[in-house]
């Protein structure tokens, strides 16, 4: 990758391409399982055979409900392990040679330092718990629709301790090409609560989405964004994809999905260490969907 | 005494289900009502396009006078047609289909095409169709709702009292 290659940041204006590194070593680790094919297999194959050997130890050596429990537990845990990382490496993978093809920016490292402007710019959407970080960002142009996208996965935890829970939302950021003058979100409906500041003529619509609109006031000029085409298309995508939220604010429309909407369904290292192209085509087509809720919306926006 | 008790509340439960089952159905016939007016406002806007569009072409001598009459009839007779929404599905559907020939044969002038007005006003009139398209599926998913309603039951009993009417579909005769 062209390491003078630039594209646009929803908070920094400009990404420049500096990650060689992490790529670097996403690249290793694939070419190794390339020249060993085997070594996957037979990883998965001795975590199946310490299961079931953790399985006879305690058939055979009657042990307590609890102890059973514990050494049945611990002896999954490799296997779950290893089959995260695998899965981690073929979605890496899979990002990595699409941003390669279509020349765009990919960093797979777990980022802390970028967390705080997001948080700063876009609070409704980052400014959740503890312990942020983003990771597989992705920043790109789609040349088919002229839009300038950022993607990542949002990592963040609520509670402490016993009582923490880490969460994961993928966000993708499109770059409208003239300013909203009122920031407002469409939450899916349930999501966040059923409250809608606004509703629309469109009963479909208002099943689906809930308006929040930032700055009182400003409702009818969100009205008049929400044109009825607009409206169909967020209709089609909300049904499609199912986004969590769809935020407006300044020249930046954020989406954010509740799980990672790029897992691979074709790819299967275990079988065969090689990308499916299908699954490119996946983040490609879903890429594209967004794309086309900035163009319509643009001719709403003065 | 226990028996009279009994009775109000149920009374009180019946006419509380009423009483949403009523506002659910006036609601409902509010959103179709909204979302038609979207669609009007979306034909009007073409309906004001097509004057300039006609003089725009007219200026080219050698263009099909016929055509250019028929898209000038069709659209006094959508701004005529006020009665039924059928009719006037079927007036918009041939207004639409005369300005498509119309897109077709100016391919034949290529100065026309050139022609920035011209560019301009086809631009817009595209725009508008994909309005209608919308507003029109907005407006028949609320139809769709609004007409199931008035059939289930019980708010059929309650659309046959107050005189709620179903709606008609603007249909597309493509």
């Amino acid at each position: 990758m062209d390491d003078s290659t630039e594209r646009w940041d929803p908070i920094k204006s400009i990404q420049t391409d500096i990650f060689d590194e992490s790529r670097t070593e996403l690249l290793r680790q694939v070419n190794f399982y390339k020249k060993y094919p085997y070594i996957i297999k037979l990883i998965f194959f001795m975590c199946c055979c310490l299961v079931i050997a953790a399985v006879l130890f305690v058939v055979f050596i009657k042990l307590e409900i609890r102890l059973t429990v514990l050494i049945i537990g611990i002896s999954v845990l490799p296997f779950v392990y290893y089959y995260k990382s695998i899965t981690s490496l073929q979605n890496e993978l899979i990002l990595y040679f699409l941003c390669q093809k279509n020349n765009w920016i990919y960093n797979p490292k777990l980022d802390t330092e970028d967390v705080d402007g997001f948080v700063m710019n876009y609070p409704a959407i980052f400014d959740k718990g503890h312990s942020s970080s983003l990771e597989d960002q992705v920043w790109g142009n789609l040349s088919n629709d002229h839009v300038d996208f950022w993607k990542g996965l949002f990592n963040y935890t609520e509670g402490y301790g016993r009582d923490s829970h880490t969460y994961q939302i993928t966000v993708f950021a499109l770059k409208l090409k003239a300013k909203i003058r009122c920031p407002f979100s469409l939450d899916r409906a349930g999501v966040h609560g059923d409250r809608s500041d606004i509703k629309t003529e469109s009963v479909e619509f208002n099943s689906l989405f809930n308006i929040k609109v930032e700055n009182t006031g400003e409702e009818q000029e969100v009205i008049r964004l929400l044109s009825p085409s607009v409206q169909v298309r967020l209709i089609d995508f909300g049904k499609k994809y199912m986004p969590d939220t769809i935020y407006f604010k300044d020249d930046v429309m954020l989406i954010v999905f509740g799980l990672d909407i790029l897992k691979t369904k074709y790819t299967n290292f275990i079988k065969k260490v090689m990308v499916d192209e299908r699954d490119e085509n996946i983040f490609y087509t879903a890429l594209s969907d967004m794309a086309q809720l900035p163009s319509e919306m643009i001719q709403f926006i003065d | 005494m226990v028996f009279l008790i009994l009775i109000v509340i149920l009374c009180i439960i019946i006419l509380g289900v009423f009483l949403i089952l009523y506002n659910s159905l006036t609601a409902s016939r509010q959103k179709v009502q909204e979302a038609w007016a979207d669609v009007d406002v979306q034909l009007k806007r073409r309906h004001d396009l097509i004057p300039d569009l006609v003089e725009t072409v007219k200026g080219y001598e050698k263009f099909e006078k016929n055509l250019l009459e028929q898209i000038t009839q069709i659209r006094t007779k959508a701004l005529d047609v006020n009665n039924s929404i059928a009719e006037k599905s079927a007036v918009e559907d041939e207004l639409e289909k005369s300005l498509h020939s119309l897109f077709a044969v100016a391919e034949n002038y290529p100065d026309l095409k050139a022609s920035e007005n011209f560019l301009r006003l086809q631009t817009e009139l595209t725009h508008t169709e994909d309005e209608i398209a919308s507003a029109r599926r907005i407006y028949n998913a609320n139809t769709a709702s609004y007409n199931i309603s008035l059939n289930q039951f019980p708010t059929r009993f309650i659309a046959g009292l107050f005189h709620f009417e179903s709606a008609s579909y603007f249909q597309n005769n493509d």
